[in-house]
């Protein structure tokens, strides 16, 4: 017999193994049933009140965005160049906020977060709109206080410019409907930094400059609880050489959503201003332009089924190696194939792919019938638009979620054949899995990160379909799917390294 | 005196089996050290004020891992007789069933108090080292508060040795039992943490073993905890005599494979 045609027989003898017990196949679909199971039983425990507290405007993708910011703008129709020099920019002080790593005592002990977001912080810019009401498309060349220049349209579209502050010539071309940006150091030589086509931009529209500051968020968290503020912040900043084919007289707005002031019951929009002095400008602007999303993800709170399905396919994994052990059954496997490589390489094969393919068609499963029930909770558009099997980030959760499930129960595979017991290594796993989330929801400020780096725990930030956010308390929610996934791969082939390397040296 | 020699059958049977040592030490370590870890980590002044933050409760924090242990000693001391069939010169011994149930959970609970008191003391005395230059106060003997959640945390650990055994007793399976009680232990907590409805998370976290058990290890900011500290002890004792009972007359009525 010539190795070619050996393994895809090794492969066929231990998917025998694997069909051929009854207990096996049961717990394979008893784990497929806790996924969708568990999911549906409590997809009426999400619920949210995003839609009738809202803090946001619509955009024009139907995506929940904040448009708040202070314009000093003018109708300009067709074709155009707008060209103005942002002199400076002076972002906002907030004393009484703490940046993080700052040990001084007294004062207000708020910690500042961080917001890595290209929408966040203060900028000056230049922008063309569709009208002034909020929500509305646009397309922008801005100059950010710590973020570089960067162009920016429909509250989606982000591109980098150079990495320059303080001083910085800014320039919009309108040709037909696209708008192309440029930025300068001297006014005379131009870089073009992208092209991009508004979604519904009118023949006449608001071209102007702007000012925007988001707001800071601070946090304080710890001892199991945490709580998150904002507060508005506001920027200043001087433009001159503005320069407008066909420029008349300038006009200054707040751009607000009325409504949101209307429903939390404020004196008005949080004001802006701009005074003309000389050749130049100076706008005083507060507000976000930018995506608003809520941080709660519609798939991560349908698929809360995951972790008893977990449980489930942990011991599975476990059993398929150990069981080998316990009867003795493993020399009868090693007199058929005394290449143990190639025996282990053939058991994760088949336990990986049985393992895929129920994760698999549980979480779509799960999905699918948790979501009438969470729209009904209150995760509906606009706030939380109806996710699709085909959107990108919501395939990408599906897809390593499943791979997550298959890798733990690889590992405890691995663990079962280097420790041959199960009880050890089904607890090896499910501490590793689930300990450093109960851990982490205990442990105060950014520790959980490590955690959810270092442990199978981080797998689970395979569920979220929006990015990792600075605002969320869950020790999860803290890192990128792509990180978790690693996390995971990485212990996974160590387990199935050392299982290999113990399968050569000892006897079985 | 059937009863006593049940209980003297049982203790030697577990004395003499090597793991019980090793797991008993294992989890009083696992304990101290995870305790000490977290309470070393601690910094006064990365408490926002109002600091609720309760170092009491995180150095007893280890007590969540070394109830691993307790649950393996516990599921094994039911489930090692099925896998080696010993289960049958036992019943040959002692006829009476429940008498072998109540030997097992003697010497088991009995094992798991002892230790667990030795892992709870041990915990104290490492937060005492690991709070040192905190800015925490470390936990004290003499506070009625602080004794409370050590003595609760043993009296926790004896329960989940009994839940443990009791999942034994009904499932019969090592992995499966195992499996079932941490699911039991670890999944509530952190399927708690995925629900959004506030009142959800309160219900699951009011009647789950692990957090309804531990509450008792609060010692300040009780508004956080979702139930009172003997209320909690109570609600683990229910899920432990429950799976004890069902497991019993199981027991009773099955044959023994």
């Amino acid at each position: 017999m010539n190795a070619r045609e050996s393994f895809p027989r090794l492969l066929l003898s231990e998917w025998t193994k694997l069909r051929s017990v009854p207990r096996w196949v049961i717990t394979f679909a008893g784990a497929m049933a806790l996924t969708i199971g568990l999911s549906a039983l409590l997809a009426s425990a999400n619920r949210t009140d995003a839609n009738e507290h809202r803090n946001f405007v619509v955009g024009p993708a139907n995506d929940p965005v904040s448009d708040t910011f202070y314009f000093v703008h003018q109708p300009i129709t067709g074709d155009t160049t707008f060209t103005v020099r942002v002199a400076s920019l002076t972002p906002p002080r907030e004393p009484n906020l703490r940046r993080p790593g700052d040990d001084s005592p007294g004062g207000d002990s708020m910690t500042l977060l961080e917001d890595p977001s290209p929408y966040a912080g203060s900028a000056a810019g230049i922008m063309i709109k569709d009208g002034t009401r909020s929500g509305s498309s646009y397309a922008s060349m801005l100059l950010t206080a710590d973020r570089g220049v960067r162009m920016q349209s429909d509250y989606a579209t982000d591109r980098e410019g150079s990495a320059s502050s303080g001083t910085r010539w800014l320039r919009l071309v309108r040709s037909g409907d696209t708008i192309t940006g440029y930025e300068s150091a001297d006014g005379t030589n131009w870089t073009p930094v992208g092209s991009t086509t508004p979604k519904n931009l009118p023949a006449t529209a608001e071209i102007g400059f702007y000012v925007s500051s988001a707001p800071a968020l601070y946090t304080s968290r710890g001892g199991g609880s945490s709580s998150l503020g904002e507060r508005p912040t506001s920027a200043d900043a001087t433009f001159d050489n503005v320069a407008l084919d066909g420029a008349a007289q300038w006009r200054g707005d707040q751009i607000a959503d009325q409504n949101a002031d209307e429903r939390e019951g404020k004196g008005g929009p949080p004001g802006g201003r701009y005074t003309a002095s000389g050749s130049g400008f100076v706008v005083t602007g507060t507000g976000a332009i930018g995506p608003k999303v809520p941080d709660d993800d519609i798939v991560e709170g349908a698929l809360i089924g995951v972790i008893a399905g977990l449980m489930a396919l942990i011991s599975v994994g476990a059993l398929f190696a150990t069981s080998e052990y316990r009867r003795g059954m493993i020399r009868t496997t090693f007199v058929a194939t005394p290449r143990r490589g190639r025996v282990l390489a053939a058991k994760a094969i088949v336990l990986g792919i049985s393992a895929y393919v129920v994760s698999l068609a549980g979480v779509v499963a799960a999905l699918l019938l948790a979501l009438p029930t969470m729209k009904k909770h209150g995760f509906a558009p606009p706030a939380f638009p109806t996710p699709s099997l085909s959107d990108g980030p919501v395939a990408r959760a599906l897809l390593l979620t499943a791979a997550f499930m298959t890798l733990v129960a690889l590992f405890a595979m691995a663990v079962g054949m280097l420790a041959r017991r199960s009880a050890a290594a089904i607890t090896t796993t499910i501490v590793l899995v689930l300990l450093p989330l109960i851990i982490g929801m205990v442990l105060p400020g950014t520790a959980p990160r490590w955690l959810m780096y270092t442990t199978l725990a981080g797998g689970m930030a395979t569920q979220r379909a929006k990015p990792p956010t600075v605002t969320l308390a869950e020790p999860w929610a803290m890192i990128g799917p792509w990180a978790g996934i690693a996390v995971v791969t990485a212990y996974t082939c160590a387990a199935l390294g050392l299982a290999w390397l113990r399968l050569r040296r000892t006897d079985a | 005196m059937t009863a006593l020699r049940a209980v003297r059958a049982e203790w030697t049977k577990l004395r003499t089996v090597s793991s019980t040592g090793w797991l008993l030490l294992g989890g009083i370590v696992a304990t101290v050290a995870l305790g000490w870890a977290i309470t070393g980590s601690l910094d006064r002044r990365e408490c926002d004020a109002p600091c609720l933050l309760d170092p009491v409760k995180l150095s007893l924090a280890g007590v969540r891992l070394g109830q691993v242990a307790v649950v393996i000693l516990a599921v094994l001391a039911v489930t090692a007789e099925y896998a080696t069939r010993t289960i049958q010169p036992t019943l040959a011994a002692v006829p009476r069933r429940s008498l072998v149930v109540l030997g097992k959970l003697v010497v088991v609970v009995g094992l798991t108090v002892a230790a667990g008191a030795l892992g709870v003391a041990g915990s104290y005395v490492a937060a005492g080292f690991g709070l040192r230059g905190t800015g925490f106060a470390a936990p004290a003997w003499s506070n009625d508060l602080d004794l409370r959640a050590a003595a609760g945390s043993t009296i926790y650990l004896g329960l989940v040795a009994a839940l443990a055994a009791g999942l034994g007793l009904l499932i019969r399976d090592t992995a499966g039992s195992v499996t079932a009680a941490l699911a039991l232990l670890y999944g509530a907590p952190v399927v708690a943490s995925f629900v959004s409805d506030p009142r959800w998370e309160h219900r699951i976290l009011r009647f789950s073993p692990m957090d309804a058990g531990l509450s008792i290890q609060a010692t300040r900011n009780f508004a956080a905890e979702h139930i009172g500290p003997w209320a909690g002890i109570g609600v683990l004792s229910a899920y432990a005599g429950g799976a004890l009972l069902l497991g019993l007359l199981l027991f009773a009525l099955r044959d023994s494979r």
